[in-house]
């Protein structure tokens, strides 16, 4: 499964949205659930509630299979059920890997795509951990993880960005 | 009659099933995605049984069978006494907030009237849901058994004569 990282705080997040945006946060529910909880219908559900608390506008909260689907995406801008939802937003926060990014960039043109994740490799799942671990780094990380992999929180303190949810 | 049948292996636990059927069925999915062990997936589903203990305890008879073979709850006529859900084997039915029924997976009879293969089936990105006959689903788990003694059979050759086996 791949592994994805959050390039972003909370407040940096906040950041970039205003309280006139029209905010979908969009998770996925595969891979991402598995790093550390960064994707998945709760997360997706908490970092909801915890903008609307913050007075933003979350219009909707779209829990996907599979966001490097591109028919799956395009699905969301198409169907009845959520084709005015997706036409009348701004911006989309993606709980998803760099690859559900892309899509999201490719198939909803017009809206702001706020760029959260970071994508670094691939990873292990077992029956005792429950979460994934890093086994394959990309090149380009520099990361060197042992045998039994590495955990998120530590490839994300060596590369300086973040693990888990928001 | 057909059926959505599951391909356990196939299946990662996205719940795309889940929420297309929600966005089918005004917004309340009527499937689940069960994890065993919190790393194996596996959906459930109305099986619209034959003799579908859901319609037999049923005190108003809101659940009936279709021509087509589902098994379907009249919501008009359903007052959510939940004697379907205490009977099922799946644990399927589930209580509606929003309409104050019972609601659960009619095998979405419209789309199939209209040609098409029920939402989670269309929606399901491994195609680990498939819409088929029960012949066709088991026509090839046939074969597959078939190919496996062929081959146990020829093992078996190279080890005994013909006359020994």
């Amino acid at each position: 499964m791949i592994i994805s990282l959050r390039k972003l705080t909370y407040e940096e997040l906040k950041n970039q949205l205003s309280k006139e945006d029209k905010i979908v946060v969009w998770a996925c529910n595969n891979c991402v659930k598995f790093c550390d909880k960064f994707g998945g219908r709760e997360t997706m559900n908490n970092l909801a509630e915890k903008l609307k608390t913050d007075g933003y506008n979350v219009v909707r909260r779209e829990l996907i299979g599979m966001s490097c689907v591109l028919d799956l995406v395009h699905l969301r801008a198409i169907e009845e059920a959520t084709k005015k939802t997706f036409e009348e937003a701004t911006v989309i926060i993606p709980l998803t890997c760099e690859d559900g990014y892309e899509n999201l960039k490719y198939i909803f043109k017009d809206k702001k795509i706020i760029d959260v994740p970071k994508t670094i490799g691939l990873g292990i799942l077992s029956t005792e951990w429950h979460t994934l671990r890093l086994s394959i780094p990309f090149e380009e990380t520099g990361l060197k993880p042992p045998a039994e992999g590495m955990t998120l929180e530590s490839a994300a303190k060596q590369l300086g960005i973040y693990a888990g949810p928001f | 009659m057909k059926r959505v049948y599951l391909i356990p292996n196939r299946c990662l636990g996205c719940e795309e099933c889940i929420e297309a059927c929600a966005k089918e069925h005004d917004w309340v999915g009527r499937n689940y995605v069960l994890w065993i062990d919190m790393v194996y997936a596996v959906q459930l589903r109305c099986a619209h049984c034959e003799n579908a203990p859901c319609s037999i305890v049923c005190p108003v008879e809101a659940i009936k069978k279709t021509e087509e073979g589902a098994v379907v709850i009249d919501e008009n006529v359903c007052i959510a006494c939940g004697n379907c859900a205490l009977v099922c084997p799946y644990g399927i039915p589930l209580f509606s907030e929003a309409s104050k029924k019972m609601v659960k997976c009619d095998q979405c009879i419209d789309r199939q009237k209209e040609g098409e293969e029920p939402v989670c089936v269309r929606n399901c990105p491994t195609l680990a849901l498939q819409f088929d006959e029960i012949e066709e689903y088991e026509a090839p788990k046939r074969e597959r058994a078939a190919r496996r003694i062929l081959q146990a059979g020829s093992y078996l050759r190279e080890i005994l004569m013909p006359q020994e086996g």
